[in-house]
């Protein structure tokens, strides 16, 4: 596929690939990093945990030995996060961890369906664009809320699909599209793309870039899927791109209906 | 009236200095620098971050960072996740 799609702009900074990498649920760190090559994600997320203090030996032990911060811009989550001041304090440690100063806002308390507090996401925010951080936060498709997290400064809106790990799909397309339609910073589809083809509808509609994780993560073969997911973003867009012919109720002919034999 | 050969009294014991480190109590010698009490942990001062009463610490400033006995800490490693 010829590479003119044109550039994802986040934050005054260039990347060519659309598409995002989560790292979690892989079946190993070597799994994981072999599919970040495959997908060609030039952004892939980590999370923070409280190290184990017992002496085990942590198969995850350093993440950033499999991937390098000199080849991807590693974006930390605040995921794990109850509330507004727990993600501010974890995004002070990425950056205090040599983390470049982004982060993937992210606050779900409630574990059945991991949606976002909006409350606590935009109270974070705000603090935390004025710390400086360029912000990325993940929300409900919320147009409303897209709106006022632009408005206090974030880099982008990170819109869900469908809840986390369900691989549902676009889920809330109708409310994405509002979103798309006002959005004044980049709109990344986060959670619920379970298959390429959501992400290339994601991508069909206007967004800017999308975030898979679990549906690679999960695959038979991982780097056959993350594969499979980077054709779909770049077909998507290039289909956003080269502009798509519009629904219409009724039919509209492709062949001459003059009479065939007169 | 003491019996002169009953076994003497153990000297009041002094408490155990500790911290609190990542919500559980943790006894530990003190005072000593973060990156000492890292080492002493099994824990390579690079692979974690600490959050030292409520201030975020660079790794480069372990060494500098003195811990006294109540101190709370947070360390947290970066890990995978979506």
């Amino acid at each position: 596929m010829s590479p003119t799609n044109q550039p994802l702009i986040i934050a005054g900074r260039s990347f060519r690939s659309r598409l995002i990498l989560g790292t979690g649920k892989f079946s190993s760190p070597e799994a994981m990093r072999a599919a970040a090559e495959a997908s060609g994600a030039e952004i892939v997320t980590v999370a923070l945990r409280r190290a184990d203090l017992s002496g085990r030996k942590d198969p995850f032990a350093n993440i950033l030995e499999f991937i390098s911060p000199e080849k991807y811009l590693v974006l930390p989550n605040t995921s794990g996060a109850m509330n507004a001041d727990e993600a501010v304090r974890l995004a002070r440690l990425a950056a205090a961890a040599g983390l470049p100063k982004w982060v993937k806002l992210e606050i779900h308390p409630d574990p059945r369906y991991l949606l976002p507090d909006p409350v606590d996401t935009l109270k974070a925010a705000e603090v935390l664009v004025k710390e400086g951080f360029t912000v990325l936060p993940y929300l409900n498709a919320d147009p409303v809320l897209a709106r006022r997290l632009q408005d206090v400064g974030t880099a982008t809106v990170m819109p869900l699909g469908s809840p986390i790990g369900s691989n549902r799909g676009l889920q809330s397309r109708d409310q994405l599209r509002i979103i798309l339609e006002q959005a004044t910073v980049p709109v990344v589809v986060d959670a619920g793309l379970g298959a390429p083809s959501h992400a290339s509808e994601a991508m069909e509609l206007g967004a800017d870039a999308v975030l898979v994780n679990t549906a690679i993560a999960v695959a038979n073969d991982p780097n056959r899927m993350a594969a499979a997911f980077r054709l779909a973003v770049e077909a998507g867009r290039a289909a956003f791109e080269a502009g798509l012919a519009p629904h219409q109720d009724t039919a509209a002919p492709t062949s001459p209906l003059t009479a065939f034999l007169d | 009236m003491g019996n002169p050969s009953a076994p003497s009294q153990p000297p009041p014991s002094t408490p155990a200095a500790f911290v609190i480190a990542n919500g559980r109590r943790l006894e530990c010698p003190l005072p000593c620098s973060l990156a000492e009490l890292l080492v002493a942990q099994h824990l390579p001062p690079r692979s974690v971050v600490v959050e030292h009463n409520g201030q975020a610490v660079a790794p480069s400033e372990f060494a500098r960072h003195q811990v006294q006995s109540g101190d709370r800490l947070e360390i947290v490693k970066i890990v995978a996740g979506g």
